[in-house]
Order: structure tokens, then C-alpha cells, then sequence
């Protein structure tokens, strides 16, 4: 079914070829548009939870801003608009940036941003669900604002929302597919290509659906090790205690039990 | 940054001085008009029914609740709104919790490092010879690569003790330190506190624990709803309590 990918194109590649080199920019674009999106995402979901109106007030607005507008729309504004707006000097040279770039960086920039929205939500709730405890004691031993964030809230927040971040990767990937209407060509642009090349349009399309599928599945899987990993000791899953209850029970006294039970 | 010191207002023997402060809680008055000075090295237990103001007199000693009038004096600084002022105060005065809020995602150890390291400023490797030094002393030491959550309550309420005594503070407040425990691990916190108070630690205390009020304390201090009602010796106190109210309350806790 998948046969017509090993076939010759027209630039001498084969069909496969283009559908790896849309894989890479995929890639390239959901993996730098993380950290951006993890970094200020992390700032502005802090912002959100601090009493202090100057970084309380312009961290709401980033919210609400990237979170509400469709990310199709972003990435125009990123694109048409943003070029136009800025003083005419830089406006030039960011029209100047030679193809797969000029398509490539405003991706990233709307990408990263509107990610960094959600992620900052998600932040804010980590830190909200945390014990009130924690904030006193760190207060109590004299740290400052920045040290307690830094070194209690943010790191029990960040080890608290890892399961929900595990959607904002995926989602972040996904979205990567919106890309192709500025013109970058990404993995479900060429498909489309592909598609439109040989008229296989099932084959095209069902390639790049399974390559989408397997990155769900190896992000899931990636996710699923970060959580083990930073995993508290001792604040296991519920299911865990007891299973070792159970086995110090058998070391300690199981034995003479069953003993017993045979006599 | 220098400290705001008022020396004038306070003799050098006392090192806590709390003079009139009222404390609300939107319509609640959670303090009203309460005075309380200790000196340097007294151990004063404060009890009452709850809701009587007496967890919030503490925590408004180092400002974890901010007072609405009165003056609270901590070792010669006056606490008021200034950051400088309340981080400098809290570093001489270790809380310990009910609930031990220890940080859970660091080692015992990390726990007692962190403020000595980060806000004193000291070496690492002084601030782990502080923390293990301490953490025998609580007799824990070989618990210090371990995370809070693999401890008992009483563990972990021993390692908070030690936590706070690394940033070597000249006042210690227990917060109900013995409440959130199993019966059979409320000897070994206790134990510690004595200890703590022979070394002349100065201490103030919310604790039910009447033995170890008889046995520490220099004064027993009873509030109920947000005032000081009573003030003496734990014989005193206990044999002879002056008025209804702390007669009722010591009715109902000692069965």
C-alpha cells in the first residue's frame, strides 16, 4: 500500500524523502517551540500566582491573549501582520529571511507563545494545589519570595503536573500541522504534496497519519519515564504501599503464619 | 541593610515583646488587644480552647500573620510591612508546625541545608555538618538520605525541628507540635523539646501536652476567644487556676 513512497520523484528523491524531510521540520518545530513554551510558560504561570499586580496583571493578559485566539489566526498575525507593524527598518529585514527560515520562525514564535499560555495555566494550578504548609514553612525559615518559588513551590509544581503536560507536548506537535499554511513545508504539508504529485492520496495521508500516531505514542512513553524519574521517594502511587506491605509481611511474618496454618 | 533597632523600648533581657495587637479575620476578632513578653530563655506554654487566638499569636510573631494594630518587637527590630525587617526576624525565630511541613521533593538533609545555604549564606559543606550534627541530635542522623514521605510523623517532626535549628535561631514557636501525631510517637517529639529547653532555648509553645508544661515551662499562658486570660507558674496554673474560664478548659483536658 505504502509502495509508492519508495518511488522516484521528479527531483530524483523518492516520495519517502519528502515525508522525512516534512518529519524533521515538524521536529524541529515542536521541539524548540517546547522549551520556549516551557520557559515562559513556567514565568508567566509564576506570574499568575504572585501578589505583586506588576507581574500578577501583564501575566493574566498573556493568558488570556494567546490562549483565546485560534492558533490559526496567531500564526497569520505572526506571518502577514507582524512584519507590517513593527518599525519599517525591521520589517525589511524580517522579509528579507530566505524561504524554509521566513516560514519557520514566526511558526516557532506562534507556536511557542500560544503553548506557553497553556503551560502557564497548567503551572498556576500546580502551584495553587499545593499545601499552604509549604509557602509558611519556606517563609518561616526566611527565604525570600525568589528562593521559595525557586527552590520549594515551582519544583513540587512542576513534578505535580507532569501528567497533564504529557497533552500540551502532544498538543504542541499537532499544532505543528498549521505551519503549512504559511508555507512551511512540515509533514502534513508534504503529504499534501505527495498527495497531489501521485494522486495516492489514501497512501499520503495514511503515511503521515501513522508517522503522527507513532509520536503520540513515543511523546506518551517519554512523558510516562520523565514522571517515574522525578518521581518523590516514598510518595509512590497509591497501589504501591500496599503491594510492599504485603511483601515485608510475607518476609516478616508470613512464614511461622503459614506454619501455623499447616499445623 | 541596618536594622530598625528600638532598643529604648525594650529591655535587653526580652527578646519578644507583643503589646496590644489585635488581629481580625474579616468580621472575627482573632486577637484583641493581647500583651506578651518573653525574655530571653524563658519557655512559656500557651494554651486555650481552639479558635482562641493562640496558634495566630504565634504565627504573628514572625509575621506569617500579618497584625492589623498593636506593635510586635522580635530581638530589637519592630515587625512592620518592610521585607528586610521581616526575612532578617524570621531567621531568629524557628516555627515548627502541626502538620511539619517539611519540603517533600528534598532529602531530610536539603531540608535542614537549604535556608542555612541560602539565606545565611554558608558553605555547603558547613551547612551538612550543621544538618547532620543536628539531626543527631534529634537522633535521626541515619535517616538524612531519605525523603520526608518514607518517615513516620514523628520523624518527620523531629527532622522539622532540626530544620528550623540549623538556621540557629534565638527563639523557637511550636505550633501544636504533637497534635497531627499517633499517641505512640508524641514521647519522642516531646522528648526533644525538653532537651531543647534544658539547653535554654528560648521557646514559646501551643501544646495541650500539660506534662510538658509542668515539666518545662517557667509560665503557663491561657487565652480564649483572642485575649490572655490567665498568666502563671504551671503549678500554679494547674493547681489553682483563678478564673471559670481556665477552670472549664482544664476540666475538659484532663480526663
Amino acid at each position: 500500500m505504502f509502495g509508492v513512497l519508495f518511488e522516484q520523484t521528479a527531483d530524483g528523491q523518492r516520495y519517502i524523502d519528502w515525508l522525512l524531510s516534512g518529519l524533521g521540520w515538524t521536529l524541529a518545530l515542536a521541539f524548540f517551540g517546547w522549551w520556549i513554551a516551557f520557559g515562559i510558560g513556567v514565568i508567566v504561570g509564576v506570574g499568575r500566582t504572585v501578589q505583586n499586580r506588576v507581574f500578577a496583571i501583564p501575566a493574566r493578559l498573556y493568558v488570556e491573549i494567546f490562549r483565546n485566539i485560534p492558533v490559526l489566526v496567531q500564526m497569520f498575525l505572526w506571518y502577514f501582520v507582524f512584519p507590517e507593524v513593527v518599525p519599517s527598518a525591521i520589517g525589511d529585514a524580517i522579509k528579507q529571511i530566505p524561504p524554509p527560515w521566513a516560514s519557520f520562525f514566526p511558526a516557532l514564535l506562534c507556536l511557542g507563545l500560544y503553548t506557553a499560555s497553556r503551560i502557564a495555566e497548567q503551572v498556576r494550578a500546580g502551584i495553587e494545589a499545593l499545601p499552604k504548609g509549604q509557602l509558611e514553612a519556606a517563609n518561616a525559615l526566611g527565604l525570600s519570595s525568589y528562593l521559595t518559588y525557586r527552590h520549594v513551590i515551582v519544583p513540587q509544581a512542576l513534578r505535580l503536573i507532569v501528567p497533564s503536560l504529557t497533552s500540551e507536548v502532544m498538543g504542541i506537535y499537532k499544532n505543528t500541522s498549521v505551519a503549512l499554511t504559511i508555507g512551511l513545508m512540515e509533514l502534513t504539508a508534504q503529504a499534501r504534496q505527495i498527495s497531489e504529485a501521485t494522486f495516492q492520496t489514501f497512501t499520503a495521508f495514511g503515511a503521515a497519519t501513522v508517522v503522527y500516531l507513532c509520536l503520540a505514542l513515543i511523546a506518551y512513553q517519554a512523558m510516562a519515564l520523565i514522571d517515574r524519574a522525578v518521581r518523590i521517594p516514598g510518595s509512590a502511587p497509591a497501589t504501591l504501599p500496599a503491594d510492599q506491605d504485603l511483601a515485608s509481611e510475607v518476609q516478616q511474618g508470613g512464614l511461622p503464619h503459614v506454619m501455623e496454618a499447616a499445623k | 541593610m541596618p536594622r530598625a533597632t528600638v532598643s529604648n523600648a525594650t529591655r535587653p533581657a526580652e527578646i519578644v515583646v507583643v503589646e496590644n495587637v489585635v488581629k481580625r479575620f474579616g468580621a472575627f476578632t482573632a486577637l484583641n488587644d493581647v500583651t506578651l513578653k518573653v525574655d530571653k530563655g524563658e519557655k512559656i506554654v500557651l494554651c486555650g480552647p481552639s479558635g482562641s487566638g493562640k496558634s495566630t499569636l504565634i504565627r504573628c510573631i514572625n509575621h506569617i500573620e500579618k497584625h492589623d494594630a498593636g506593635r510586635i518587637i522580635v530581638d530589637g527590630v519592630e515587625l512592620t510591612n518592610r521585607i528586610a525587617d521581616i526575612n532578617s526576624v524570621r531567621c531568629e525565630v524557628g516555627m515548627v508546625f502541626q502538620s511539619f511541613n517539611l519540603f517533600p521533593h528534598l532529602t531530610v538533609a536539603e531540608n535542614c541545608m537549604l535556608a542555612p545555604i541560602r539565606v545565611r549564606g554558608i558553605s555547603q559543606s558547613e551547612a551538612r555538618d550543621r544538618a547532620l550534627g543536628l539531626l543527631r541530635k534529634v537522633r535521626i542522623q541515619d535517616q538524612a538520605g531519605k525523603y520526608p514521605a518514607q518517615l513516620s510523623g514523628g520523624q518527620q517532626q523531629r527532622v522539622a525541628i532540626a530544620r528550623a535549628l540549623c538556621m540557629q535561631p534565638k527563639i523557637m514557636l511550636f505550633d501544636e507540635p504533637t497534635s497531627a501525631l499517633d499517641p505512640e510517637m508524641v514521647k519522642e517529639v516531646l522528648e526533644t523539646m525538653v532537651e531543647l529547653a534544658k539547653e535554654g532555648m528560648t521557646m514559646v509553645c501551643v501544646t495541650h501536652e500539660m506534662g510538658f508544661a509542668r515539666e518545662v515551662a517557667d509560665r503557663v499562658v491561657f487565652m480564649d476567644r483572642g485575649s490572655i486570660i490567665e498568666e502563671a507558674e504551671p503549678e500554679t496554673f494547674f493547681k489553682a487556676p483563678r478564673t471559670e474560664r481556665a477552670k472549664a478548659f482544664l476540666n475538659q483536658i484532663i480526663h
